[in-house]
């Protein structure tokens, strides 16, 4: 491959330490992943793939090594310098699906935009909101949908700003496996549509077979990667 | 097991744990000290009432006994087991033998028998009765410092020189020494004779004192004395029925007390409810999973009730464990206000009371949450957001409970059902107008539209789930009312008492002047003055209903029974209003007029009209109110509830007063040259009265003010502790505005905002209600003009709102600086 990679992450390491024990998650990570593709993270339970995950994303700070997003090294930036780069160029989806409990389903999804200045904010939040089949689930408290629609909405909330990567942790970890794989073909259709890069942990191997590159953690530490 | 995981609650909750701790803790300890203070204040002066009266009954008058009342008196001396003894007692001015030095001095005149209960304490140790005779006299020690004597020198009282033979100490039927006017002069009754002149020309104060056997009952001598007594001028009490102004003040300051100690209560109350809902609002997820476990609701109910008991027993202990020494402190602080004969004693009594009732409250306060467990579903685990948890929804008993326990304690403390009544009254009112604003105004605010983003997610943030917006408003407000009303009716009290005397005010009083010798006093002085006459009289009725003597004792703020001081003139005086009617009086009545003071109109309920009936040294004399006067000003200047024509009142029986600023250097000089001049007139150097009083007054307001902290403090728990409730919903917030990309300053905008809004509404509706409330208490209650104090109550706003901002903004600081990974993992879940 020629291009640089969009994620380029060096010699990673975490630990945890609890009283005065120290536990090392990630030991030397160091991975590329390139611009548009579909990257899966694999691994047991507790192998550290959340960890990576929100290193990779800058939501949580390595003890020592570098990630770069597009060239540029986010470990040193500041939470406020982060911002920008968390509305604009990530968008994030998870596991329990974390929408903003005071917010409607429509505001969850309009406030990236809201918060980006975008004056139509509300009008590509119902197109988007329509293209998952929730045109009318709009003025519903998060608490007033199911584990599916409220992901479905997780989603249209990451995608608002056509970032240009999208982490997604165990996306369909909380749902039954119908609505988990209609998940996960969504976020593949908006992927290919939009060109995303997609990072996404997953423990499904049907979905991990049709990735671009696999990462294999075990105790913190990177198999070689997998081309498929 | 139970006792490992009540631990673990308690490490698991270590900030609320110690909220709900210092919650307790503090209201045990200001009821500690206050209950300790009360008692202490009452025991002193209700202690022996016998003695502070030195008899059984007493006959009061400001005149010479009419022969009716002689002659009961003198029967009643003639049976064997009753003793009768007589007391005259005046202020004078005293000089000494060479005429260099002169003092006002209050003379009591005693014959003997006196005292009948209690002890006149001499510093030689000798009994009272071995010392005072004809000729000897036994002073203050202020009187040997400030005229430069010792014992055995004599002094002129008038005319007659006398020797003194020893200091008082103490004497039992002198309640408090701060508000005299001068040193004490113990003189013998067989002397009386020769100080004749002094004693026509000053008011005297005329006293018989009864002392009765046991099977006898005081009130029925009383009924007796009664039916010879000229009601005008002559009254009779027992020990028991006797009332002062010193008593009156403080049954005000107990009262307020009182008032403070129900309101800390209250606000502990509130403030444990608060935080143990909020404690089991976060363990909502752990007592699902233990009830899914298998735990039966009784387990869960004892895990908590662990908890609850745990800490209250603690906060109690260890709030009693501060009360106790501060018990101590306050009494020293009043020693010199209270009877010198007192000793303080700790107030085991108030300490169970204290202990009880914080357990009690505990209980109570806890039961509701509680309670509310058992219906508690597991399922509650499969919901992400429990918005409709029915976990905090009323429960009539409970409810109910904590009602009686909360009117039983306002009645027990104010020991007065009616008053009692208008209380729990207003506070029910008040907890309603609260809670239906507050309402009301989420209502609107929920419906608001607006398109600025912040506006809107702060807003919105009012209503996230779990919130419990509206109980921590109507909390807040609330709590804020009663801090604010606590400080303006303190405020208030200060400024009617404390700094009613300006720099301004006349400094010396000159009575018992004769008409003829006004002309020269002002020659004498140097400067116009104002001169007052005074004619001592009695209302008897007002519209022809006949003043009730037994009822007037009963008010609070002043008796329409008592002698009352009556003038006359034709002009207002420069700091009175006239509020209704024209002028002072009416040029052509065609009959007798009285203008009379607002106050006393107040008082009596007496309107522009009405007929009022004076008794003059038994003439009687009935006068229309032509109008109703108000002071603008607060302080010394000599005032009048009752101002007469003069034609009406010139040939009464009069003194004349005067009243005049004198430049504090000269006073003595100018003391020496009015007495030389006209040894009639008393001097009345007001200076030193008016330190006194200022002093007696700030140190009662500093008492008032220590317990009003213990409220204050008590209220600002609160505060923190509601917001301290949300703190994981508003974090869980922050975080997910952080991963959508907003910057720590959008966080902290909406946050204040949120805050801002909490605080704004509750400070400004509690300030609202604070002033309704102030105001009531101050004019129906403490009878004092009420002023808002904008200034102090604008200070209060902004630190309300400050304060619920930041106690708020704390709680989401850590937040902003830091990576949101590490809170996205001990959210999410909850
Ligand atoms: N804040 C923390 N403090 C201490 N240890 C932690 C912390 N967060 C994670 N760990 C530990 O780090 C290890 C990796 O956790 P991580 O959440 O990354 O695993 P994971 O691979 O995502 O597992 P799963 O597939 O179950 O989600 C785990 O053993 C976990 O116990
Ligand atoms: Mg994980």
């Amino acid at each position: 491959m020629t291009t640089q990679p969009i994620i380029e992450a060096r010699q990673l390491n975490k630990t945890y330490s609890i009283d005065d024990r120290r536990i090392q998650v990630l030991q030397d990570v160091s991975l590329g992943i390139r611009a548009g593709e579909f990257a899966v993270i694999q691994g047991s339970s507790g192998s550290g793939k959340s960890t990576l995950l929100s290193l990779l994303s800058g939501l949580d700070r390595p003890d020592s090594g570098t990630v770069r997003i597009q060239g540029q090294d986010i470990t040193k930036l500041s939470e406020d310098d982060l911002a920008p780069l968390r509305n604009r160029t990530f968008g994030f989806v998870f596991q329990s699906f974390h929408l903003v409990p005071s917010l409607s389903a429509l505001e969850n999804i309009m406030f990236p935009a809201e918060l980006n200045h975008n004056p139509n904010a509300a009008d590509e939040a119902g197109k988007l909101l329509e293209r998952v089949g929730l045109a009318a689930r709009g003025p519903n408290m998060p608490h007033q949908l199911s584990g599916g629609e409220q992901q479905r909405v997780a989603i249209c909330r990451a995608l608002i700003n056509r970032p240009a990567i999208i982490f997604a942790d165990e996306p369909t970890g909380n749902l039954d496996s119908r609505s988990g794989q209609a998940i996960l073909e969504l976020l593949l259709e908006f992927q290919r549509e939009y060109h995303t890069t997609l990072l996404m942990v997953t423990h499904n191997p049907a979905i991990a077979q049709s990735a671009d590159s696999r990462f294999q953690l075990a105790d913190g530490r990177l198999a070689p990667p997998v081309a498929n | 097991m139970l006792p490992r995981l009540i631990l673990r609650e308690l490490d698991q909750n270590r900030q609320q744990t110690a909220v709900l701790l210092v919650c307790i803790a503090l209201s045990v300890v200001g009821l500690t000290a206050l209950g300790g203070f009360q008692a202490n204040v009452r025991e002193a002066m209700l202690r022996d009432a016998r003695q502070l009266h030195a008899a059984d009954v007493i006959v009061r008058s400001s005149f010479p006994f009419l022969p009716a009342m002689e002659d009961k008196l003198r029967a009643l001396d003639a049976r064997d087991d009753v003793a009768v003894t007589r007391v005259w007692e005046f202020y004078t001015v005293v000089r000494t033998v060479d005429e260099s030095a002169s003092l006002l001095s209050a003379v009591k005149i005693v014959a003997s028998g006196y005292p009948f209960y209690g002890q006149v304490q001499l510093a030689s140790g000798e009994a009272f009765h071995d010392v005072i005779g004809p000729g000897n006299i036994i002073v203050e020690q202020s009187l040997l410092d400030r005229l430069g004597l010792t014992i055995g020198d004599r002094i002129f009282l008038g005319d007659t020189a006398l020797v003194i033979r020893d200091v008082v100490i103490s004497e039992p039927d002198r309640p408090v020494t701060v508000f005299t006017l001068g040193p004490r002069i113990f003189v013998d009754a067989r002397d009386r004779g020769r100080l004749g002149l002094i004693t026509q020309g000053s008011r005297v104060r005329y006293k018989a004192l009864v002392r009765l056997p046991a099977e006898i009952s005081p009130e029925a001598v009383q009924q007796d004395l009664w039916t010879a007594a000229d009601a005008a001028q002559e009254s009779v009490d027992t020990f028991r029925s006797a009332d002062s102004r010193l008593k009156r003040f403080f049954d005000n300051l107990l009262f307020f007390l009182k008032l403070v100690g129900i309101f800390t209560l209250l606000l502990a109350g509130i403030g444990i409810h608060s935080v143990l809902s909020a404690l089991l609002r976060t363990r909502i997820k752990s007592m699902a999973i233990m009830k899914a476990l298998g735990a039966p609701s009784p387990f869960i109910l004892r895990l908590y009730l662990g908890v609850v008991l745990f800490v209250g027993a603690a906060g109690t202990v260890g709030g009693i464990l501060v009360g106790l020494p501060l018990q101590e402190m306050l009494a020293r602080l009043l020693t010199d206000l209270i009877p010198a004969e007192t000793s303080f004693r700790i107030a085991w009594d108030a300490v169970g009371e204290s202990f009880l009732i914080g357990l009690l409250a505990v209980s109570l306060f806890a039961a509701r949450p509680l309670l509310n467990l058992r219906h508690f579903k597991p399922s509650a685990l499969f919901r992400h957001d429990s918005g409709h948890l029915r976990l905090f929804s009323a429960e009539g008993l409970t409810l109910a409970l904590t009602a009686l326990f909360f009117i039983g304690l306002v009645l027990w403390h104010l020991e007065d059902l009616r008053i009692g009544a208008y209380f729990i009254g207003g506070i029910l009112a008040l907890i309603g107008i609260v809670f239906g604003s507050c309402r009301l105004l989420l209502a609107s605010l929920r419906h608001l539209p607006t398109r600025h983003l912040m506006v809107r997610q702060a807003l919105r943030g009012l209503f996230r789930p779990r919130n419990a917006t509206q109980p921590i408003l109507v909390t807040l407000t609330a709590s804020l009312t009663i801090l604010y009303a606590l400080f303006l009716i303190e405020s208030n009290l200060d400024r009617a008492f404390v700094d009613a005397y300006p720099e301004d005010v006349p400094n010396v009083f000159l009575l018992d002047i004769q008409r003829h010798q006004t002309e020269a006093l002002s020659r004498l002085v140097d400067q116009p003055l104002d001169f007052y006459p005074v004619v001592r009289a009695k209302l008897m009725a007002i519209n022809g209903q006949a003043i009730d003597p037994k009822r007037e004792r009963q008010r609070k703020s002043d008796n329409l029974a008592r002698p009352f001081n009556l003038t006359y003139r034709e002009h207002l005086l420069n700091d009175e209003e006239i509020v209704r009617g024209d002028a002072l009086f009416d040029d052509d009545a065609g009959r007798l007029q009285v203008s009379v003071l607002k106050r006393v109109a107040d008082i009596g309920g007496i309107r522009l009209g009405d007929r009022l009936r004076f008794k003059i040294q038994g003439v009687p004399l009935e006068a229309t109110v032509s109008s109703i006067r108000v002071r603008v000003r607060e302080g010394l200047q000599p005032y009048f509830y009752f101002v007469f024509p003069e034609e009406t009142l010139k040939a009464a029986p009069q003194t004349i007063f005067t009243a005049m600023r004198a430049d504090p250097r000269d006073m003595a000089a100018l003391q020496n040259r009015i007495v030389q001049t006209f040894p009639n007139i008393t001097i009345l150097d007001a200076r030193q009265t008016i330190r006194q009083i200022a002093g007696a007054l700030e140190r009662f307001s500093q008492v008032i003010r220590f317990f009003t902290l213990f409220s204050t403090a008590a209220g600002m728990l609160l505060v923190i502790s509601s917001i301290i409730a949300t703190r994981a919903a508003r974090i869980r917030e922050a975080v997910y505005y952080k991963i959508l990309g907003a910057r720590g300053r959008f966080v902290f905008y909406v946050f204040s905002l949120e805050n801002f809004f909490l605080g704004a509404a509750s400070a400004f509706g509690g300030l609202a209600l604070a002033q309704l409330i102030s105001w009531v208490v101050c004019t129906r209650y403490f009878d004092i003009p009420y002023a808002p104090h904008a200034a102090v109550s604008l200070a209060g706003l902004v630190a309300g709102i400050l304060t619920v901002m930041g106690v708020g903004l704390s709680a989401s600081r850590a937040i902003m600086r830091r990576r949101p990974a590490r809170f996205l993992r001990t959210h999410a879940a909850e």
